[in-house]
């Protein structure tokens, strides 16, 4: 339990620094910038309540917003997926409620997993470009902007699952 | 009770996520400068319909008082207005005479004293006006008044804040006047009958006067100056004993509608009436 703990702390400030130094500078496209901080939430355990997941979202989103300057903007769309992630596992895959399992193309099956990456990532950019927009709103820049990143994004995300089996 | 805490217990992952999601975005509109700004832009907005719908609210409820307070200044500004549209008058005549080339009215240094009527006969054969100016304004007896159109009447007597005056209308006034053309003059004198009309006496037979000549003041008196307009000629006919002349004359003042009239203090008229006594 403590060493599980204790990776996952490991594995939110890799992600953590490595989201806020690098690649919240990068601009592909003048619009698309891929959300690596994703990977940690997504890929918690299925069993774990609601709470445990929120904090660990709410935390790690705050750290990314320390670095980057933003505060407040990862941590509130951390949060909100956070709070979804339960009921969008539900319908994605058929476990039962009480099956633990942590998302993978292995453990769900590749369509299961491809609907739940695709869901998770464009909902937590979808909430985050709005948090970051707030108002000055053009429709049409911001939906760019959701598309792009999630493209980048979910490419990013399923290369990096791909590549690592398991973070439990 | 227990079935309200089983409720706050199941769904406690709500209110957790209500309280860290409040959180976040306090950050967000606290510390991001342009979320701030359009945070209490949109802020301002609402408070501001707030704001108008308990004002409107309140002021609704207040509708009673606020009608009654209107009356009273209603009645005020009322009051004010009657008593600058008397003083307007009082100026308006002021300003008539003072422009008014015809009079060739004033020494600089004359004085005008701007009244209002306030009581005034036309049916006897002594007829007086009274005037809403006196002692403490500075009128005295023996001051002419004269109106736009020309001479009313003579100050008989003056108290603090009124002054009586003695018409044109009156028996006992005797105005010397003129006829301008000429300056052959005599002694105005009206006894009765109709209003408009007077009758200028004591002309000489030589005297060259024709219908629809002027009549004005004379000037031989310490109470108006020369040439304040009396009236039109209408007719010239002889007196009783056939030794001068007497002048049916058209006042040029409409006494049944005169309104404002100025009462007139000639420069060193005092010191003229104190030689006139010695």
């Amino acid at each position: 339990m403590f060493q599980t703990v204790l990776s996952r702390i490991a594995s939110m400030f890799f992600l953590v620094l490595l989201q806020a130094l690098l690649l919240n500078n990068l601009l592909v496209f003048h619009s698309a910038t891929p959300y690596l901080i994703l990977f940690f939430i997504m890929h918690m355990k299925s069993d774990l309540s609601s709470n445990a997941l929120m904090l660990w979202a709410f935390f790690s989103g705050l750290l990314v917003d320390m670095l980057s300057s933003t505060p407040g903007v990862f941590a509130a769309a951390s949060v909100a997926y956070a709070f979804v992630r339960p009921n969008l596992l539900k319908l994605c895959t058929s476990f039962e409620e009480n099956d633990a399992f942590v998302p993978s193309f292995k453990e769900m099956g590749r369509t299961a997993y491809w609907k739940y990456l695709v869901f998770s990532v464009v909902l937590f950019i979808a909430i985050l470009l709005g948090i970051g927009q707030f108002g000055q709103f053009s429709f049409i820049i911001y939906l760019r902007d959701v598309i792009t990143s999630s493209i980048f994004t979910i490419i990013l995300l399923a290369s990096v699952r791909l590549f690592f089996r398991s973070n439990a | 009770m227990r079935h309200l805490l089983q409720f706050l217990i199941r769904h406690n992952h709500w209110f957790l996520f209500l309280l860290l999601e409040v959180f976040c975005l306090f950050l967000v509109v606290r510390f991001n400068r342009y979320q701030e700004g359009v945070f209490f832009t949109a802020a301002s907005g609402v408070s501001g319909a707030i704001n108008n719908w308990y004002s409107e609210t309140t002021h609704y409820f207040g509708l009673a008082e606020e009608n009654e307070a209107l009356v009273i200044e209603n009645q005020s500004l009322r009051a004010k207005i009657n008593q600058l549209e008397s003083q307007q008058g009082d100026v308006a005549v002021l300003d008539t005479l003072r422009t008014q080339s015809m009079y060739k009215l004033m020494h600089l240094e004359d004085t005008l004293i701007s009244a209002r009527i306030v009581r005034n006969s036309l049916n006897k054969m002594h007829n007086y006006i009274t005037i809403n100016k006196g002692r403490l304004d500075g009128v005295r007896s023996e001051m002419g008044v004269v109106g736009v159109q020309g001479v009313v009447g003579v100050v008989y007597g003056v108290s603090d804040h009124y002054a009586l005056v003695l018409s044109v209308l009156n028996a006992d006034n005797h105005l010397s006047c003129m006829v301008q053309k000429s300056n052959y003059f005599g002694f105005l004198d009206w006894s009765g009958g109709r209003t408009d009309m007077a009758t200028l006496k004591d002309l000489p037979l030589h005297s060259q006067v024709a219908i629809g000549d002027t009549v004005v003041t004379s000037g031989y008196s310490t109470i108006f100056p020369a040439n304040v307009p009396v009236g039109v000629v209408q007719n010239v006919f002889r007196s009783e004993d056939q030794k001068s002349f007497e002048l049916n004359i058209k006042l040029l003042t409409d006494f049944s509608t005169i309104k404002h009239v100025a009462v007139v203090s000639l420069f060193q008229s005092e010191e003229i009436k104190k030689l006139q006594v010695k």
